[in-house]
């Protein structure tokens, strides 16, 4: 029988933006998911270390709303007013894949910035109460994925069968300057893995 | 042959009569040979025997036989509504129609001898269109007088087309002989069907998650159907109802998991990055029996509100693992992935003003084929002080209908059903939602697009919305459930609220009585400059529910929104004209922002004020608005259509 290791934080932002890719527009909506993509980038930028990992939240319900100008940078005169919706409040958990050793590499609690607009002042995040987890294949179950990761290392997590997908792209950099996207389960599909990372049918 | 005119005689004469066109021989001697008068007899393939004259078929073709066994089918789906036994000539059209006691007789019924003579002297041409040029006759005329006056005949007819399309495509499978000898053989080759070869149910609907940027991007809603549909007929599907978005389908196939495999990789064929498909299948057998057997529909009929229950796929296109950026593209090389599917490589760049968007092939190719809209470029030119358009929508929930519709029979056949109840032999028939069939369903649908058709005819002709020079547009229309006003004054959306609901009244006055609507309208006012993904985005939200449950809204760019239902729009509207009317308008106003600008604190505060505070300066604007609030506007509302009677 199949076992996962996890290295568990509980997670707490008090103000997050998780921009949607959109094009253009005088809005800019934040998802509701803590995805593959934001975990792994915000491990490498402010630790340095290239982790597996996703976030699961918990309450997303507190949205607010923050109006700017931002500048042109050629011109210098400001642009069109941009809203952008951020989460308040924000409490969930993290879970990064307890491969070579990670566990030994991380601190109790950490400090990460996560998202966008952090000269703003958000996405700030503290990442406590340091866990390790195991579950095994038995323990898992069918429900509706509640996070975003990449298809390619969905088993990594315990994503052992796929029923409905809802499929998008994640975003993954290569170096600074260059990236690709990789085809990814969107919150939404259906399949049979850890708890931890679902909520139940109907919900 | 033409299944769809299998049921002609019943416009003729008598229901009863229809069984047969030997009822009608004398008056119909010229065409006794065609093919009209095969489709004609589908009732004597097995009840020949029962009728006084010598209309046996057989030997008989294949083509009768699948006829026969259309029309079964299609009336097996239409008629469930068992519990409730009415009689209508006309189809009775449950959210507009009031029963009527002792509706007349079929016996009663003469014969129509013109038109005998008008099908006697048909040809082969004037066979085929006669469908089409009679339709009205065969949209009011029902199904069934006494068993199923709810749906139309001209529905009963396409469904039985489309079940004969699917029969004679599948002849092989279904193990149908070429000619049938006699009725024991016919009997065998039916039964045979019924028992031994499954067929797959499916059931389709068509998703985008692409961003509308711009309104020529509304061509990817302009193409839904038509994908959907290539992608069943690609699948071998055979498409029972269409129900525009979403589609009933049926494909012949043995159960197995390669079969379902084939099926979901044929509808991926035809689908672009734009779009995927939610796809619930169930395997099932057709049902047959001589005479109408509600035992033996049942699993069938068990199997079709299965399809409802839950989604249980989703077909997406062959998407790439990963997409990489292409150095020598230069959309690739700046975006990667396409900016509004995100869903496939961004390989061409779309520059427009300051802007550059970077497509994939898809995107494009949807811009590239939807017409341009030059009357919003003039209205953009005109140098008038008051710029605003108003983007006008009309949704439908379907979640909604058939409850609703349940809604309207249990209503108005209230003693029916409680005898129906109490009849032990019919006790487990008490309507439910899966009595309703996809037949009322489709009736309903008929009617709520005359609903979208009178409703812009009735704002399209309105001197609100009327250029005033009478040589430029002030209207486009984007699509069928879309179109995009010029506003003169922003007031003029108040008579927009007054065609809406002037218009659901009539159409929909059984819905009106229950206090709800499976219809909703979003206006969306905004300054022309004003881009088309602020429209879009606020309509996606209205549909999401994201905005509230509600049934008519209104955005007005800056000013904010008012929420209505669509069955007491009325209301709203009578309070504005008060307002505009009764006393000095401006007071009105005045009155209008401190009570709202009050409600935002404390609505009971707002509430106890417009009851009892009698001696306030405000008394007679305070009269209008009744602290039961008619209207149903709440205090954001309020504040939004005092600022629009500002303007």
């Amino acid at each position: 029988m199949d076992t996962i290791k996890f290295v568990e934080y509980s997670f707490y932002a008090e103000r997050l933006c998780l921009g949607e890719r959109k094009k253009g527009g005088i809005f800019h909506p934040s998802a509701r998911v803590l995805a593959y993509s934001q975990i792994r980038g915000a491990f490498y930028q402010n630790l340095g270390l290239k982790v597996h990992g996703v976030g699961v939240l918990e309450n997303t319900n507190q949205v607010n709303y923050l109006t700017m100008a931002p500048q042109d940078r050629v011109t210098g005169k400001p642009r069109v007013p941009l809203t952008v919706m951020f989460l308040e409040d924000v409490k969930g958990k993290v879970y990064l894949l307890d491969e070579d050793d990670l566990s030994s590499k991380l601190d109790d609690k950490l400090d990460l910035h996560i998202g966008g607009l952090k000269s703003r002042g958000l996405g700030k995040c503290l990442l406590k109460d340091k866990n390790i987890l195991e579950i095994k294949e038995d323990h898992y179950i069918k429900g509706i994925l509640n996070t975003r990761l990449p298809k390619a290392i969905a088993r990594k997590f315990g994503i052992v069968e796929e029923y409905m997908p809802q499929y998008g792209y994640l975003f993954e950099p290569l170096d600074e300057e260059t990236g690709h996207y990789i085809l990814s389960y969107f919150e939404g599909t259906t399949v049979r893995g850890p708890k931890i990372f679902l909520k139940p049918e109907g919900n | 042959m033409y299944p769809k005119l299998h049921d002609l005689l019943k416009l003729a004469g008598s229901s009863s009569k229809h069984m047969c066109p030997y009822n009608y021989a004398s008056g119909l001697q010229k065409i006794v040979k065609s093919e009209l008068w095969t489709a004609l007899q589908h009732h004597c393939l097995t009840g020949f025997e029962n009728l006084n004259h010598n209309c046996n078929p057989y030997p008989a073709g294949k083509e009768l036989l699948c006829i026969h066994y259309a029309d079964k089918l299609a009336s097996t789906i239409s008629r469930r509504l068992t519990a409730i036994q009415y009689k209508s000539r006309t189809v009775f059209k449950i959210w507009k129609d009031t029963k009527t006691p002792g509706s007349k007789s079929d016996q009663e019924v003469p014969i129509d001898e013109a038109f005998l003579s008008q099908i006697n002297n048909l040809d082969e041409e004037a066979t085929a269109s006669f469908f089409k040029k009679n339709e009205k006759l065969f949209r009011e005329r029902p199904e069934s007088i006494g068993a199923c006056p709810y749906a139309s005949l001209y529905t009963h007819s396409l469904l039985t087309e489309r079940w004969y399309d699917f029969l004679m495509d599948n002849c092989a499978y279904f193990a149908i002989p070429v000619t049938i000898q006699d009725k024991k053989e016919a009997l065998s080759v039916l039964y045979q069907i019924a028992s031994t070869k499954s067929i797959y149910l499916g059931y389709a609907k068509i998703q985008s998650d692409t961003l509308l940027v711009r309104l020529k991007d509304t061509q990817l809603l302009r193409c839904m159907q038509y994908t959907l549909r290539s992608a069943i007929q690609t699948a071998g599907g055979t498409i029972i109802y269409d129900l525009s978005d979403e589609m009933i389908f049926v494909i012949a196939g043995d159960q197995s998991k390669e079969v379902e495999k084939d099926i979901q990789d044929k509808l991926s064929e035809k689908l672009t990055s734009n779009f995927y498909l939610e796809l619930t299948l169930v395997s099932t057998k057709l049902p047959y029996s001589e005479k109408s057997d509600p035992v033996t529909d049942k699993p069938f009929l068990a199997d079709i509100t299965r399809l409802f229950e839950k989604t249980d796929k989703r077909i997406y296109p062959v998407l790439k693992e990963r997409i990489e950026p292409n150095p020598s593209n230069e959309a690739s090389r700046k975006s990667i992935i396409c900016d509004l599917c995100q869903m496939a490589p961004a390989s061409i760049s779309f520059p427009r003003e300051n802007t550059t968007e970077y497509l994939c092939s898809s995107c494009n190719s949807l811009r590239r084929a939807s017409p341009s809209y030059p009357e919003i470029a003039q209205w953009e030119s005109d140098r008038e002080k008051n710029r605003f358009i108003c983007l006008v929508q009309i949704s439908l929930n379907n979640q909604q209908i058939i409850s609703i519709l349940s809604q309207c029979f249990s209503s108005q056949f209230k003693d029916e059903l409680k005898i129906a109840q109490q009849d032990a032999k019919i006790r487990d028939k008490i309507l439910k939602q899966d009595d309703m069939g996809f037949s009322i369903l489709f009736e309903f649908l008929e009617s709520y697009k005359e609903f979208i058709e009178k409703f812009k005819e009735s704002v399209f002709t309105h001197r609100s919305f009327r250029s005033k020079d009478g040589q430029t547009d002030s209207q486009v229309n984007v699509l069928n459930n879309l179109f995009i006003l010029k506003l003169y004054r922003l007031a003029d959306v108040m008579e927009i609220f007054r065609a809406a609901s002037a218009i659901f009244e009539k159409e929909f006055p059984k819905i009106l009585e229950l206090k709800q609507s499976p219809i909703r309208i979003f206006l969306s006012c905004a300054n022309i400059k004003s881009p088309f993904f602020e429209h879009w985005r606020l309509l996606k939200q209205f549909q999401q529910n994201e905005m509230g449950h509600h049934t008519l809204m209104v955005n007005v760019e800056g000013k904010g929104m008012i929420k209505s239902e669509l069955y007491n729009a009325k209301g709203a509207i009578a309070l504005y004209d008060a307002l505009v009317h009764q006393g000095n308008r401006e007071r009105n106003m005045r009155a209008l922002h401190t009570i709202s600008t009050l409600a935002q604190t404390s609505e009971a505060m707002a509430n106890r004020i417009i009851h009892y505070d009698r001696e306030d300066r405000y008394k007679g604007v305070y009269g209008m608005m009744c602290p039961t609030r008619p209207h149903g506007l709440d205090a954001r509302s309020l504040l939004t259509l005092a600022k629009i009677l500002g303007d």
